[in-house]
């Protein structure tokens, strides 16, 4: 499961992929998880069958795709070929993840009591401090 | 009695009502040296209360019983003080009446997201006891804790986060959350310290009162000093679970030694951009750094605190009724 931010912009009005990926990208990304391992060229022929648009436009998006993680560009000859680094489900997954613990970041923190509240700065030399203490009495059996 | 003038003295109880509260509750404790976990607490819930507490006394019960205490100084110099302090409402009632609605609508939106959102996780990750593995030996620690505790055993949720993670949340029924980046990291004596610190939450309901003092905050949020008694109140709270989860286990080295673990551990993955709920860092203005620190070092060597219940009782009656006398003289 991808660990990383996988959403930038969310748009809540928008469906499916939309919401997270801008239309073209969406497109692209759904054409690449239907047939697994693709060059521009193959991306290109499908989506034109669909709607007008440039060969470089497709490669800007699946280069900048590339970019942000979702896809990993290999050179093979002359031709590059994407994979996709999610899954579709790994990457849906990471996005309702990431929206919810936005959601409960920004409206249910009021409520919980946490083992640990805030992640503040602390004196390190005084953490490593307690952390000699603790091992000390733990060998004197305390 | 109309919205406005309810607003006018609410506004004008809150500002000096809380404020002297809460300078009054900081100087008694110092003055009467109440280092006790209870006392702070106390003092800092009558502080959030006062200017609710004070108004239906004032304006509600005693007009109610056509009691209508005559309650005024006569030093002009206060005289003139409390007139201003009146004033103060006044113009906080001018400015905040128009966005009242908002207000209170925006208060009800957030906690009502907060609590779909908390009920969806409770309904898609919440653990069954019968399966057996991981969740099993989770179930058979919370247990164990539930008893010692005397408390009913808690829902619990597992999330599937990478990250160190556990808390309580619940308004009537308390639910204990951890992540699976938790449960991994930790050992089974470590995994026992946090769930334990859980259960005491549980214990003194902290899931119920975190509510109420949300509440009293958010109502009262035009006043500084009202973050700052909150924030008092959650880092006492946080040294009572301590102490009560310590007398569960009766293990406070490994208590100890798992705080610095899960601090670690979620400070290393606060990566830029990865959303982990609640470890936003800020620095509180009373508690400052060091909490970790501060709370292990209770721990591992407990300060000799002396219960003083009296000086705490007279404190707190000291503070109510002052403080109740000055509102009645503010308007």
């Amino acid at each position: 499961m991808p660990n990383e931010n996988v959403i930038g912009d969310f748009k809540p009005a928008k469906k499916g992929l939309g919401k997270v990926l801008g239309h073209l990208e969406a497109a692209i990304m759904d054409i690449i998880w239907k047939k697994g391992r693709v060059s521009v060229r193959e991306v290109y022929d499908t989506l034109r069958l669909e709607r007008r648009l440039a060969y470089t436009t497709v490669m800007t998006i699946m280069n900048r795709l590339a970019d942000k993680g979702f896809l990993e560009k290999e050179k093979e000859g002359v031709a590059y070929f994407y994979t996709p680094v999610y899954t579709r489900e790994e990457f849906n997954k990471s996005v309702v993840r990431q929206v919810i613990d936005g959601l409960l970041d920004e409206y249910a923190d009021f409520a919980y009591s946490h083992f640990i509240q805030r992640i503040q700065e602390e004196d390190e030399s005084r953490i490593e401090q307690l952390e000699q203490i603790i091992r000390a009495k733990q060998e004197k059996g305390e | 009695m109309t919205f406005s003038s309810f607003l006018h003295t609410f506004i004008s109880y809150t500002f000096f009502g809380s404020s002297l509260a809460f300078l009054l509750s900081y100087l008694l404790i110092r003055v009467m040296r109440l280092e006790d976990v209870a006392s702070k607490i106390r003092l800092m819930y009558l502080t959030l209360t006062i200017p609710l507490l004070a108004y239906a006394v004032w304006h509600v019960i005693l007009p109610g019983l056509h009691v209508y205490p005559a309650i005024a100084p006569a030093n002009p110099y206060l005289v003139s003080f409390f007139n201003i302090a009146c004033q103060v409402g006044y113009w906080g009632s001018f400015l905040f009446k128009p966005a009242a609605a908002l207000v209170a609508a925006a208060m009800v939106i957030r906690y009502a997201l907060g609590v779909m959102v908390v009920c969806r996780l409770v309904k898609r990750n919440s653990l069954d006891p019968r399966d057996e593995g991981l969740e099993y030996e989770l179930h058979v620690l919370v247990r164990t804790l539930c008893q010692q505790a005397g408390v009913a055993i808690p829902r619990i949720v597992l999330l599937d986060r990478p990250y160190c993670q556990a808390w309580t949340c619940g308004l009537l029924h308390p639910v204990v959350v951890l992540t699976t980046g938790l449960v991994e990291q930790l050992d089974r004596l470590e995994l026992e310290a946090v769930l334990a610190h859980e259960i005491a939450h549980i214990k003194r309901k902290d899931y119920l009162t975190n509510w109420i003092t949300a509440v009293l905050k958010d109502v009262t949020f035009f006043n500084p000093v009202s973050y700052w008694a909150a924030t008092v109140l959650k880092t006492e709270q946080e040294k009572a679970a301590d102490d009560l989860a310590v007398s569960f286990t009766g293990k406070p080295l490994v208590y100890g030694s798992t705080l610095i673990k899960v601090w670690r551990k979620t400070k290393e993955q606060l990566a830029p951009g990865v959303p982990v709920a609640s470890t936003i860092p800020s620095s509180s203005f009373l508690t400052g750094r060091g909490t970790v620190a501060l709370r292990v070092e209770r721990i591992i060597e407990p300060p000799q605190v002396k219960i003083r219940g009296s000086r705490s009782l007279l404190a707190f009656v000291l503070i109510l009724v002052n403080v109740g006398m000055v509102l009645a003289m503010v308007c």
